[in-house]
């Protein structure tokens, strides 16, 4: 579905992967971790076609990203961005309809499906109570529900999700990844990053692990998730945590 | 206040500014003497100065208004800055170039008007060159360019007044701080509003999406180099439009996109018909006042435009919390 073929990266200098090859397939939850400035927000951004890679190419359902129209572009991948860089003036509900963009087709404003599309997806994320509230009056944690929701409203068949937990509690935390596994098995392709070992223990079948010293590892999460890949990803010591028959990571303070 | 009721209320006040302004002026008209006028039937002066001078004059007024109202909106998205107004990016600076040089070496009207315009178009074609053509399409720096260019306009206008004569300047003070006496070119300055408006309220999605920040716009689907470029040619093309009906009038288009965003409607698919009704009411009564106050003088547009606009936004500034 999503596909990084010889791919090396760089910003402002540096080099955050080279030579990166590796393939998304239908129905997988990619996790993307690794230290604070590691360069995982540009490998999404490299992912989704914002970011021009050093060399090598992405390529989504076989097809280059820059042989792709924007609008076919975003009705198979979307992109849950860490910062928007801008202020949206209208209301929550024409925050999410923005979501239907790519499958406008008419001149006239969005179709009724689009708006029963982005009713449900509000409802779904238990927004509705929000739908006519000015975007730009919501909490930080509102504002990344609100996103989520364009995002689920955008239906792309592969979803890049740069922390999608940020500004979330506990209770939206859990609801926002139960409705990402259901996306999961619907047969969507996922690429999260994270900073919570904890989701990425539960959520993810496979991992890429992002180093300081530039190299950078993927496979499956249960045999890169150990004690010492992890130690060594974060530079720091970790304890280990058996509770419920699960195993679990935490630092170790 | 819902977007509906706001649009009918804004519906009412262009057609009481409109009546205001076909009645005001050397000869007080009540309705009844207009509209019979507007029909041809009544006295013969009443007739002539109803339909010559005052339905050209307000339908002028209120095109020029919704053009620099509707060229805000569309830079305010572009530029995804609050501050943007029609004459930032330079275009102002150098159709009023254009138009003084033709001043100062004695041409009339059709030629002002024709450098005015050259002077603009070569002022959109640099700051877009120079700001946006080198590969990666940066709104700052096309913002800074516009900016810069502005100054050096001014500096060329500063220069072109110190070298007019005496009897020249007052002319060119009154085309820098606005004027409406010779509203040519009504009839194209209403197409490009309407057409610019139509297809910026179809199209009003994307200009929410740019507004909302470029990666997002790109994430959802918007081509968005070929939106800005287009954004840009729009905005220039309304505030050329406008600098040939009426000369530099100021505050228009800064305020009026904001005095709507103040009473609550953000969602461009409203703003930009409310923005240029409110724009055009707005002028039709500064223009109105400007001719009649100290008739027979006829003062500046661009004088009254800021006196009635400043306490108007501040007060709605000091209500919204």
């Amino acid at each position: 579905m999503l596909q990084a073929q010889n791919l090396t990266v760089e910003i402002g200098g540096k080099i955050i992967c080279r030579d990166l090859s590796f393939e998304v397939r239908s129905g997988e939850c990619w996790g993307v971790l690794g230290q604070n400035g590691a360069g995982k927000t540009t490998l999404l951004r490299t992912l989704a076609g914002l970011h021009s890679p050093h060399s090598g190419s992405v390529y989504c359902d076989g097809q280059l990203l820059a042989d792709y129209a924007r609008r076919e572009l975003a009705q198979r991948l979307g992109v849950l961005l860490q910062h928007e860089g801008g202020e949206f003036w209208g209301s929550v509900r024409d925050y999410v309809l923005l979501g239907r963009f790519p499958y406008r087709s008419g001149l006239f404003g969005y179709s009724a499906q689009d708006e029963e599309i982005a009713r449900q997806t509000l409802a779904e994320m238990e927004l509705a109570d929000l739908a006519q509230r000015p975007f730009n009056t919501l909490s930080g944690g509102e504002c990344q529900r609100v996103a989520i929701a364009q995002l689920l409203a955008q239906q792309s068949r592969c979803c890049l999700l740069d922390e999608p937990l940020q500004h979330l509690d506990l209770r939206h935390q859990a609801q926002v990844v139960r409705l990402f596994m259901q996306q999961r098995e619907q047969g969507r392709a996922l690429v999260m990053v994270l900073h919570d070992m904890l989701w990425a223990q539960r959520c993810c079948d496979r991992v890429l692990l992002m180093f300081p010293d530039g190299t950078v590892r993927h496979g499956a999460a249960q045999n890169l998730l150990t004690r010492t890949s992890l130690e060594a990803l974060y530079q720091c010591s970790l304890r280990e945590l058996d509770a419920g028959g699960e195993h679990y990571l935490v630092p170790g303070v | 206040m819902s977007a509906r009721l706001l649009i009918i209320l804004l519906l009412l006040l262009a057609v009481l500014s409109l009546g205001f302004g076909l009645a005001s002026g050397a000869l007080p008209l009540a309705p009844g003497e207009i509209g019979r006028a507007l029909l041809g039937q009544g006295d013969a002066t009443t007739v002539e100065v109803v339909r010559q001078l005052r339905v050209p004059r307000v339908l002028a007024a209120f095109a020029c208004g919704g053009l620099l109202a509707l060229a805000g909106v569309l830079l305010q998205a572009l530029l995804r800055n609050p501050l943007a107004d029609p004459y930032i990016l330079g275009v102002s600076g150098g159709a009023a170039v254009g138009a003084l040089l033709a001043m100062l070496l004695g041409a009339g009207l059709v030629a002002t008007q024709f450098s005015s315009f050259g002077g603009a178009l070569l002022a959109i074609l640099a700051v877009f060159g120079l700001g946006f053509c080198r590969g990666e399409r940066n709104i700052y720096r096309l913002l800074l360019t516009g900016v810069v260019l502005s100054a050096g306009c001014g500096a060329l206008v500063s220069l072109l007044l110190a070298l007019a004569q005496y009897e020249q300047v007052k002319g060119m003070l009154f085309w820098l701080m606005g004027d409406l006496p010779h509203p040519e070119g009504v009839g194209f300055a209403w197409v490009v509003l309407l057409a610019v408006g139509l297809a910026a309220t179809l199209y009003s999605s994307g200009l929410d999406l740019l507004a909302g920040g470029l990666d997002k716009a790109a994430v959802l689907g918007l081509a968005v180099g070929r939106w800005q470029a287009a954004l840009y040619f729009a905005a220039a093309l309304l505030t050329v439009t406008a600098l040939q009906l009426g000369g530099s009038i100021g505050f228009v288009g800064l305020m009026m996109p904001h005095a709507i965003r103040l009473l609550g409607v953000s969602a461009h698919r409203w703003l930009v018909v409310m923005s240029a009704l409110l724009g055009g009411s707005f002028l039709m009564v500064a223009d109105t006042l400007a001719r009649t106050l100290w008739s027979p003088l006829q003062l500046p547009v661009g004088i009254f435009t800021a006196l009635l606009g400043v306490p108007v936004l501040l007060w709605l500034l000091g209500r919204r919390r």
